[in-house]
């Protein structure tokens, strides 16, 4: 395999973006394809993406942050609090401020005390959502009217390309990039090679916990404020992204952006496109199990099979 | 001859030691608490109400003991027992099957569905946190169908005994607490089974030199943990009337106090072992929640708070030694 | 007239490029001990493992008792009477000791299922009174036993399937005295009942008290038997490490060769129980060998000077800028590097491709301002460590799991090589390498040499030690026992003398 060709791992996220297109084409009878619904659409994929490509650092080591949907409601609104309490000003470092500090945490208690990041996480979604119901006690702030520019499209499309690029530039060009997959592929050899492998997770951590408080923002921005409910089950929608679009579980070199990329507006069309088809909410939820299955398991079986090319019967040779 | 068992008694009573040692501990904070909340929470009321509440957790956990103990991280359990007490209580209420239907309906349902998912995850190869991930997401949807539908059909979309509950009396549910006590105990400690799984958790090299079949004893752990769950499904839906279908993984936040219980009880697994470790764990971290409500904690916000932070200290505990990779 | 146990004709076993066992021929006598002797990568573990049944051999055939004896896995190995205590630890820390013993077996004291847990803690009391073992608790958690417990709870296992051969796999190093002699009490009982042992063991005082008759294997072959009594300490040693050191496959020089500077300052470096007050300099463009058996604490000491082992107590000192290292950051940035010996597991990625392997572990190096990494200088890297270190590949973009392990080797070698180095740390830099491949990795060293690398080897093969280091630092159960220097100790016999 030359280094430049492109693998089918790389050309699978647009065949099945493609395929979903088609289907839903058909069943939505066009509806999909309208300007409304196309605006639509990017609207819903764009908190996704932003927060994905904060995870994709995270699964690429082949770990899991699962926090985001209740971190993103938590930070933002403590954003608001403090807004509330030391001017505008203070929204957004606020709310950033709390995704970082979220991420701190993962990163240690994941690279420093060894639990496994999917337990973790876990465990401080649902921490996180009480403290934010604690926080609120029912309340609801709506969105400030001077930051209303988060909900314009053209600030969103510029904003999210920027990020795009400067996700791709830290990914692919990076040694920290290098070293996030790394640590997917063979974290032993990463030690071994001399790389702060503690330091690199939490930063990791730190930018995914970031990445997903600035999805908070956009989508608080969009709803129009926060409540209790804001971000339940994004992070499966985030989860979902990756994986639909081919990223790998156990992270390493198959985890690239372009990946998340065709991936999040996958996910959100096959949600959108089961809706226009007039499919309940809880069959959604029954494809979206299986889908999350089934992308899994190919692309497990595509990576085995064209990234190495070895038959499973060869032996590595033994000392 | 007398000098051998002489030497092994020696040696045994420092586990003993350490027995004692926890004990003493352990009713020095529950006298401590006693007085934080005024003797309101070691009176015999206070002190039943919190079994009672312990034993659907409880059960889940020794469940729990059965499927994680060999690597299987399965959160779909949740979603699993609230889908298999529905579908008891359906046959039981709708379908005419009376406790028949109840009781074995949910606990073979229970099984099956657990059976399900981890040959899911070994069949597919996919590792098992996701796989349970993805299990959930079916098993919570399959029942959220239902549900919808039978609001249409039925009027109400939660399946409700009214019927059959006798179960659900405390007097009963305490019997069946110490039967799956020694349930548990027998099967984790006195059958090949539970050797075999405490095997495979542990070093599955030495298990395979053994002789031990990993995948067999991986799927029949499945299966003894299924039932044990299911029974844990057939009491609370007894208890309670009810079990609501959950959506959008909160099924996740059912079953996590059982995995703090599992957490901690596995700190203790030096002392006491497993099924008996889970049980006083049951126990106490329902306790520490009753506590937590007296001291005016609201659950919903700081109770959960509590559970998050309990479970990522139970997990820094246990993973204290461990030098090896995490994900 | 002693009849034989076990018969061993033609066995030979390959893996990938390194033949461990070639063309055995072996006869173990009915209630012997038979020793077997011989280095590091001699083959013995290779042996005993296809023995009981835990590999299988390529060619040869195996009888015992006079018939066809050809166990596909340990369990049948157990059957056929034959149990072997391995060098590993293989116990579940979790269960109690007396289920460990019977571990796989615990349906035979069943009955409707359940285990008679009684029954299996008499079992476990009979076969160490039966052998008059010393005495271990069997109940409670077995991961509260000794590492000596353990390995007698490991023996009692063996004997538990009521074995006429018994495999010992250096079993005694880790026991204190007391219990050795407890040990060969046993073995003396064992044998009494015309049952064999098959002993190895790198001490070879406890060899020739213990064993009947001694089998030398070197290089995969057996090279002499007889009995113990017809062979002296030194002659066992001079077989098992002597053989011609020829060429210029090694240096080809017989002084020392380095600089005057010291690099590298180490002193009173000791870690728990793996390695105990070592004190040494590395000069400038010095080869500076580590050599012991296996676990004398050698490859300990590369993980500890590389700082991988948090709690190490001592100080290395980098000559040059006066700092202590104590993690493996503080090493590269006085520029040293580190070689693990399993590079499959700690070296290499072995689903990336070549250039990746080599790009990402100097990813720092190629970095421009803001971190930017230009993939045309990226490409240039891997392409001219491809080119100058003859790495035989389809292009940097082939996957690196099917390269052959010399040049897997050679990928894990250049990666670092490229750098700028101070010092290395090399952990059985030519193992699992072909010839070809070995001879090109001491060219490569001889460069770095004349370059003023410091380089520290450790290894398993003495003869690469002696061909090719300056001194030799040799390691015995976890202390220094001698710093050989190349002029006038370098020998096999004066280099078996400080090591056995």
């Amino acid at each position: 395999m030359k280094k430049n060709s492109i693998s089918i791992s790389d050309l699978m996220p647009f065949v099945i973006l493609f395929a979903m297109c088609v289907i839903f084409g058909i069943s939505t009878h066009g509806a999909l394809f309208t300007g409304t619904n196309m605006k639509n659409l990017f609207n819903q994929s764009l908190a996704t993406m932003i927060a994905g490509l904060g995870m994709v650092f995270v699964s690429s080591m082949g770990g899991t942050d699962i926090t985001h949907g209740s971190l993103l409601a938590l930070a933002t609104v403590i954003g608001f609090i403090g807004a509330d309490k030391m001017g505008i000003l203070m929204f957004i470092p606020l709310t950033l401020l709390v995704g970082a500090l979220s991420g701190l945490l993962m990163g240690i208690v994941t690279a420093k005390f060894k639990v496994p990041s999917f337990m973790a996480s876990l465990a401080l979604l649902i921490a996180y959502r009480a403290f934010v119901n604690l926080l609120l006690k029912s309340k609801s702030y709506s969105f400030f009217d001077q930051l209303s520019f988060f909900d314009n499209f053209q600030f969103e499309l510029i904003a999210v390309i920027i990020l795009i690029i400067l996700a791709i530039y830290v990914f692919q060009y990076t040694p920290f990039g290098m070293y996030v997959r790394g640590i997917g592929e063979n974290e032993n050899a990463m030690e071994h090679a001399g790389i702060n492998v503690v330091k690199i997770k939490i930063i990791a951590f730190v930018i995914s916990g970031v990445m997903a408080s600035l999805a908070g923002i956009f989508l608080s921005a969009r709803v129009g404020g926060t409540n209790n409910t804001l971000g339940s089950g994004f992070e499966m929608k985030v989860m979902m992204a990756m994986f639909i679009g081919g990223i790998p579980v156990e992270g390493g070199m198959g985890s690239k952006i372009h990946k998340l990329i065709i991936g999040a507006p996958t996910i959100i069309l096959l949600e959108n496109g089961l809706v226009l088809s007039g499919v309940d909410g809880n069959v959604t939820q029954l494809i979206r199990g299986i889908v999350l299955l089934a992308a899994i398991y190919v692309t497990s079986r595509i990576n085995e099979k064209f990234r190495y090319g070895m038959k499973k019967s060869t032996k590595l040779s033994t000392d | 001859m007398t000098t051998t068992t002489a030497k092994i008694k020696a040696v045994t009573n420092i586990k003993t030691k350490s027995q004692i040692k926890f004990i003493i501990i352990l009713f020095a904070v529950l006298v401590l608490c006693d007085i934080l909340t005024a003797g309101k929470l070691l009176r015999f009321g206070n002190i039943v109400y919190i079994i009672a509440h312990s034993i659907f957790y409880t059960f889940v956990s020794w469940g729990m003991i059965f499927i994680f103990t060999t690597g299987i991280t399965d959160l779909s359990i949740g979603a699993n027992v609230i889908l298999a007490a529905n579908i008891g209580a359906i046959c039981a209420m709708d379908l005419g099957m009376g406790y028949v239907g109840l009781i074995f309906v949910t606990v073979i349902a229970a099984a099956c569905f657990e059976l399900l998912s981890v040959m899911c995850s070994i069949g597919l190869r996919i590792p098992s946190w996701i796989s349970g991930l993805g299990m959930t997401l079916i098993f919570e949807a399959i029942l959220d169908i239902y549900a919808a539908h039978r609001a249409v059909t039925v009027g109400s979309n939660v399946i409700t005994l009214s019927k059959f509950r006798a179960l659900g009396n405390i007097p009963v549910m305490i019997l069946f607490l110490v039967a799956g006590f020694i349930v548990s105990y027998i099967l984790f400690n006195r059958t090949t089974l539970g050797f075999n799984i405490a095997a495979v958790g542990g070093n599955q090299e030495v298990a395979k030199a053994m002789g031990i079949k990993i995948k067999k004893t991986i799927i029949t752990g499945a299966f003894v943990g299924g039932l044990l769950i299911g029974i844990g499904g057939l009491l609370q839906v007894s208890y309670v009337g009810k079990m609501y279908p959950q959506s959008g993984m909160s099924s996740l936040s059912t079953i996590f106090r059982s995995l703090a219980i599992l957490l901690l009880g596995q700190s203790f697994s030096n002392i006491f072992t497993m099924p008996v470790s889970v049980l006083i764990c049951g126990i106490l971290v329902n306790g520490l929640f009753n506590f937590l409500t007296m001291m005016g904690v609201p659950s919903g916000t700081g109770q959960e708070m509590c559970l998050g932070a309990l479970v990522i200290v139970c997990g820094i505990i246990s993973h204290w030694k461990y030098r090896g990779v995490v994900k | 007239m002693m009849k034989d146990k076990i018969q061993i004709e033609n066995i030979s076993k390959t893996f990938g490029n390194t033949v461990a066992n070639n063309n055995i021929n072996l006869l173990i006598k009915t209630g012997s001990v038979h020793g077997l002797a011989g280095e590091n990568g001699s083959g013995k573990s290779t042996l005993a493992s296809i023995i009981c049944g835990m590999q299988k051999s390529d060619t040869g055939t195996m009888l015992k008792d006079g018939l066809p004896y050809l166990p596909l896995n340990p369990i049948e190995a157990n059957d056929k009477h034959v149990a072997m205590v391995v060098q590993e630890l293989g116990i579940i820390g979790m269960l109690p000791p007396a289920i460990n013993m019977f571990l796989g077996k615990t349906d035979q004291f069943s009955k409707s299922g359940i285990v008679n847990v009684k029954m299996i803690q008499k079992a476990a009391k009979e076969q160490f009174e039966k052998w008059e073992l010393p005495i271990i608790p069997l109940t409670g958690v077995t991961e509260k036993l000794s590492i000596e417990q353990r390995k007698i709870l490991e023996l009692a296992r063996a004997l538990a399937s009521d074995p006429d051969l018994l495999i010992l796999d250096e079993i005694s190093q880790a026991l204190s005295q007391d219990t050795r002699e407890a040990l060969y009490k046993f073995i003396k009982k064992f044998t009494e009942q015309g049952k064999s042992i098959l002993m190895i063991t790198h001490d070879l005082e406890e060899m020739m008290k213990i064993c009947d008759t001694i089998s030398v294997l070197r290089d995969g072959e057996v090279i002499e038997t007889k009995s113990s009594q017809q062979f002296t300490i030194s002659e066992l040693q001079k077989i098992m490490i002597g053989r011609e050191v020829s060429g210029n496959y090694y240096r080809d020089d017989h002084k020392e060769d380095f600089q005057q500077d010291i690099i590298l300052k180490v002193n009173n470096l000791s870690f728990g129980h793996e390695i105990e007050n070592i004190n040494f300099d590395l000069y400038k463009g010095e080869i500076l060998g580590i050599c012991g058996l296996s676990d004398a604490g050698i490859h300990s000491v590369g993980k500890v000077l590389f700082g991988l082992e948090s709690g190490f107590t001592g100080t290395i000192t980098d000559v040059v800028s006066g700092k202590n290292l104590k993690t493996p950051q503080d090493v590269l940035k006085v520029k040293g590097a580190y070689l693990s010996k399993d590079r499959d597991a700690d070296g290499l990625m072995l689903k990336a491709s070549v250039g990746q392997n080599l790009t990402i572990p100097n990813a720092s190096l190629i970095a421009g301002p803001l971190g930017f990494m230009n993939p045309k200088k990226v490409r240039e890297l891997s392409e001219s460590a491809r080119k100058n270190f003859e790495i035989k590949c389809e292009g940097v973009g082939s996957i690196i799991g099917q390269l052959s392990g010399g040049n897997k080797q050679k990928v894990n070698l250049s990666r670092w090589l490229i750098r700028d180095l101070n010092f290395i740390i090399l952990d059985c830099p030519t193992r699992g390498v072909d010839v070809g491949v070995k001879a090109y990795i001491y060219g490569v060293l001889k460069k770095a040499k004349k370059d003023g690398i410091g380089i520290i080897m450790i290894t398993d093969e003495l003869t690469e030690a002696l061909g090719m280091a300056d001194r030799i630092l040799v390691m015995r159960e976890h202390k220094q026992s001698g710093m050989l220097s190349r002029e006038k100790d370098f020998s096999a016999e004066k280099m078996a003398e400080v090591m056995l």
